[in-house]
């Protein structure tokens, strides 16, 4: 995946999978043995977890993010997973994306179009994702990590993206 | 007399569709835009089932789900769980289905004649 070795922020945009599917299919084509942080506002930890196991993909590589857990239910302390009270908390998810980054590690942020959802919080017109961005790219930069986003191809025209444009350095549509 | 079903979330665009549908099926509709909003009717109303959205902002659901008493309520839920959780979801009190979104309008429609009746 040339893409995501040339450039530190990229949009990934799965066209020809489902939901549910995505997350195989990108980590395949990231590449197993990269060390992985998986940000996930919209599937849990657990979930995740079985979904990889199922497709052979190998768990020991990859830190997740657990944005819905807490929502749901008390979440039990797990090795290599940082819950987050909400998937709207950006300033919370920066500050365990942080503590996750580690050498030359790729991040999952799964995702946007979820991100979306939730207007109020994470308003048009502020520069949201942008300070997002800002707060962990110099730890990002330090440890020559790699940042996706994912993005659902009807949002692609979403007012959150047009503002937010120039964080891309490219994209690719899975 | 109709029966009463109560959705509970935060996207309009979700309300209005099941509001419809609802409707469609000769159910008297109440709306409620979180967690907190459907404590406070549930002061004046008792429905007969509760949709409720599983991710909204305020009050987490499932804080929101312990106040609630003698009402069934149905998850709807754009999150993806492992069927462990699902379970574990299920079991609360009160909880009696789990509706995963998108959903199918005449499964939905069929799901809740099957728990409140029509």
């Amino acid at each position: 995946m040339g893409k995501v070795k040339k450039n530190r922020t990229l949009l990934i945009i799965p066209t020809t999978c489902r939901p549910a599917e995505y997350p195989v299919e990108i980590v395949r084509k990231i590449g197993k043995s990269n060390k992985i942080v998986y940000i996930t506002l919209s599937k849990s930890y657990e979930f995740l977890s079985v979904l990889f196991k199922k497709n052979n993909l190998p768990l020991e590589n990859i830190s997740f993010i657990d944005c819905v857990s807490s929502f749901i239910k008390q979440p039990k302390k797990t090795a290599r997973v940082e819950f987050v009270e909400a998937p709207y908390d950006l300033d919370a998810i920066c500050e365990s994306l942080k503590k996750t980054i580690s050498k030359d590690c790729i991040v999952i942020f799964d995702s946007l179009s979820v991100l979306m959802n939730y207007g109020l919080e994470v308003p048009v017109g502020a520069g949201v994702l942008n300070n997002f961005a800002k707060c962990f790219s110099m730890v990002l930069k330090e440890k020559g990590g790699k940042i996706v986003f994912v993005l659902e191809k009807s949002d692609e025209k979403n007012d959150l993206i047009k503002e937010s444009k120039k964080l891309f350095e490219d994209k690719i549509m899975l | 007399m109709k029966k009463t079903i109560l959705i509970v979330d935060d996207e309009e665009d979700i309300r209005e569709t099941v509001k419809t549908i609802m409707e469609k099926e000769g159910y008297r509709v109440l709306v409620a835009v979180n967690g907190d909003d459907c404590l406070k009717q549930l002061k004046t109303e008792k429905p007969d089932l509760i949709l409720m959205d599983i991710m909204m902002p305020g009050t987490p659901v499932r804080e929101v789900v312990k106040k609630i008493k003698g009402v069934k309520i149905a998850y709807l839920s754009v999150v993806r769980t492992s069927e462990a959780e699902k379970e574990e979801l299920l079991g609360q009190k009160n909880v009696v289905d789990f509706i995963q979104k998108p959903f199918d309008v005449k499964d939905l429609a069929k799901r809740v004649k099957k728990l409140v009746g029509s």
